[in-house]
């Protein structure tokens, strides 16, 4: 354990946790992109409807895009968070 | 201690955080687009609200025809409310008559009834609607037909509203 940790140079550590960031970064996204995704499918809805005289289904598809907006602004907190970073 | 190039000062940040950076400002950007989205959304729901406050009003009240100008099984096509909204009169039974918008829900082709199956059908990609009711039976069609409230007033059939 002890040789492991002697291996460990500041250059290596350095990469260690920029490779670590790196995946912070990718997942969070690919999370905002699924949540983008599905926010344009909700538009869709809603814009279908709204033509189709069913306006009345924009009020929940607007709820539901509101919490993904929500969630995407949380994941954002993950990267802009010094702390986190 | 080694002297700094002086384009590091110009340019501090390496190929690698440049790639850092990007990344997250690309990020930062699906938040704005998420963002956006929402706005749009609420502002479909706000029309829809205003609309359906709005949109209340009473359409106007027109005798289409009276009762002796279609036999059982027959269909006509008028305009409601206004004349480029193309409308179908169908005849079901002796004193039963339905009429419903002749666009269909899926691409606006006009529909057409066939009285075998008593059915109404859009030619274009196979749609299918109940002429009873104008529900989608079959094809691409996602909605149903927009129907037309009919009132008699004696031998004569009104359009009075249209859902």
């Amino acid at each position: 354990m002890g040789h492991q940790q002697s291996l460990m140079t500041p250059e290596r550590q350095l990469r260690a946790q920029r490779a670590q960031q790196m995946s912070l970064i990718y997942t969070v996204m690919v999370c905002l992109a699924i949540l983008v995704f599905v926010q344009f499918l909700l538009l869709t809805v809603a814009l279908e409807g709204y033509l189709g005289g069913r306006a009345e289904m924009a009020l929940p598809t607007a709820v539901v895009s509101g919490l993904c907006c929500a969630a995407a602004y949380w994941l954002l907190r993950y990267i802009l968070v010094p702390g986190r970073r | 201690m080694p002297e700094v190039p002086i384009w590091k000062d110009h340019f501090p940040i390496s190929w690698v955080d440049d790639h850092f950076v990007t990344r997250r400002e690309f990020t930062k950007s699906l938040v704005w687009v998420s963002l956006a989205t929402f706005l749009a959304n609420v502002v479909l729901a706000m029309l829809g609200r205003l609309k359906s406050l709005w949109g209340a009003e009473a359409l106007p009240q027109v005798q289409i025809a009276t009762v002796h100008d279609l036999p059982v099984g027959e269909a006509r096509v008028f305009h409601y409310p206004a004349a480029g909204d193309p409308c179908l009169l169908v005849r079901l039974d002796v004193d039963r008559y339905v009429a419903f918008g002749q666009k269909c829900t899926h691409l606006g082709c006009p529909v057409s009834y066939r009285a075998a199956d008593k059915q109404l059908y859009c030619p274009c990609h196979q749609g299918f609607f109940d002429a009873a009711d104008g529900r989608v039976l079959a094809g691409p069609p996602s909605r149903p037909l927009p129907r037309v409230t009919l009132e008699r007033r004696g031998e004569e059939l009104w359009a009075i509203s249209k859902a």
